[in-house]
């Protein structure tokens, strides 16, 4: 029963998947084996369409491989299955968190782990500015006149979109909904 | 509610390239800024248990809105809300319907929203260092997790365990010294 193999193998990643994407993405390259042949190039072809594509990297990831092991049943099932731990484990931890909110143990615990977050969000900046800015596949290949007189393996342009995100985000106070139309459209206009 | 929850979450999936992390200022500048549902300081610990957990951080924080606003039916319809555009466009992906690989005004979009999310990520850097680091042991925490995380290559769940350790040691040693 592939279906249910398939929920399996992909509620285990979801259960065993530590700070999100690409520690998933490792999860599923190591167990999608006995589901499907597929080379490692493939794989990191299948990772490099997730990444560019809207959603979480991890569900793109799990969405795709289901796909390809067992049709579109086989993606909805990899996709729940993925899905499914986080959403008994995060509703049990608002529970708790709720029932013990006086608890001082659990409020000195809760203060340990603020701390991390700034360092695992600072962490995803390299994971996922790495390679959006150091690419050879840059932005702008509809002014290619611009991108004569600009760096070839970094993606400048991407560089000017981010830290104008940040600029109309942070200190004009757009809308961040706003911010990202206007950014895909201006990436629309120049191309890649 | 329900839908408010839906929309919100599937406009989340749908406009943020690059995952979770992206998520967080357009997260917290709805729920926070526009909606009034959570303060800063509740953000923060949304954050930290979702990523504290393990799984996907977008469909932990989309559980933990719902489950927060309307229970075990609210965080039903935020994550299948998350999820819904993912798994729309990469059916259409896999089944060779959008040739999107050779299309430079698809692919441009793309990349102008890949590159505003690394300009998001920068963004929740700030906003929550801003709420988080008051004082210099969370300060030093946070700079040590961050060295840990991205380039010692710590797994996350240790980095996790640690903080959770030390914030227990750190109370109680405060508690005796007073």
């Amino acid at each position: 029963m592939i279906y249910l193999q398939l929920y399996w193998a992909f509620f285990k990643i979801g259960l065993l998947g530590f700070g999100g994407g690409m520690a998933i993405i490792r999860l599923i390259s190591d167990s999608i084996q006995q589901f499907v042949a597929m080379t490692p190039a493939e794989f990191a072809n299948i990772v490099a369409i997730a990444q560019v594509t809207p959603g979480p990297v991890a569900v793109n990831t799990a969405t795709y491989v289901g796909y390809v092991s067992a049709g579109v049943l086989g993606s909805a099932v990899a996709t729940l299955g993925v899905a499914t731990p986080a959403f008994i484990l995060v509703s049990l931890a608002c529970r708790f968190i709720n029932k013990h909110r006086e608890n001082r143990t659990l409020d000195a615990a809760l203060r340990g782990v603020r701390p991390a977050t700034v360092g695992m969000i600072a962490a995803a900046f390299i994971t996922i500015g790495k390679p959006a800015f150091l690419t050879t596949t840059r932005l702008g290949s509809n002014v290619p006149a611009l991108l004569a007189v600009l760096p070839a393996n970094v993606d400048v342009i991407a560089i000017l979109i981010a830290a104008l995100t940040v600029y109309l985000i942070a200190f004009k106070k757009v809308k961040s909904f706003r911010v990202l139309i206007i950014m895909g459209i201006l990436g629309a206009i120049l191309g890649a | 509610m329900l839908l408010e929850l839906f929309v919100t979450f599937f406009k989340l999936g749908l406009f943020t390239i690059g995952g979770g992390v992206a998520m967080i200022p357009i997260l917290r500048d709805k729920m926070v800024n526009e909606k009034q549902w959570f303060t800063d300081e509740e953000m923060v610990d949304l954050f930290a248990v979702c990523q504290g957990l393990p799984g996907v951080i977008a469909i932990n924080m989309a559980t933990y809105v719902g489950f927060k606003r309307r229970g075990f039916l609210g965080s039903l319809v935020s994550t299948v809300g998350v999820i819904l555009p993912s798994f729309v466009i990469i059916l259409l992906i896999a089944q060779g319907l959008a040739a999107i690989g050779d299309n430079p005004i698809i692919m441009g979009a793309l990349g102008g929203l890949r590159a505003a999310a690394v300009g998001l990520i920068i963004v929740a850097v700030w906003q929550v260092a801003r709420t988080v680091m008051k004082g210099p042991v969370a300060t030093a925490g946070a700079v040590l997790s961050f060295v840990l995380i991205a380039f010692l290559h710590v797994n996350v769940a240790y980095v996790v365990l640690a903080a959770l350790i030390a914030g227990i040691v750190i109370d109680k040693v405060r508690g005796q010294a007073q």
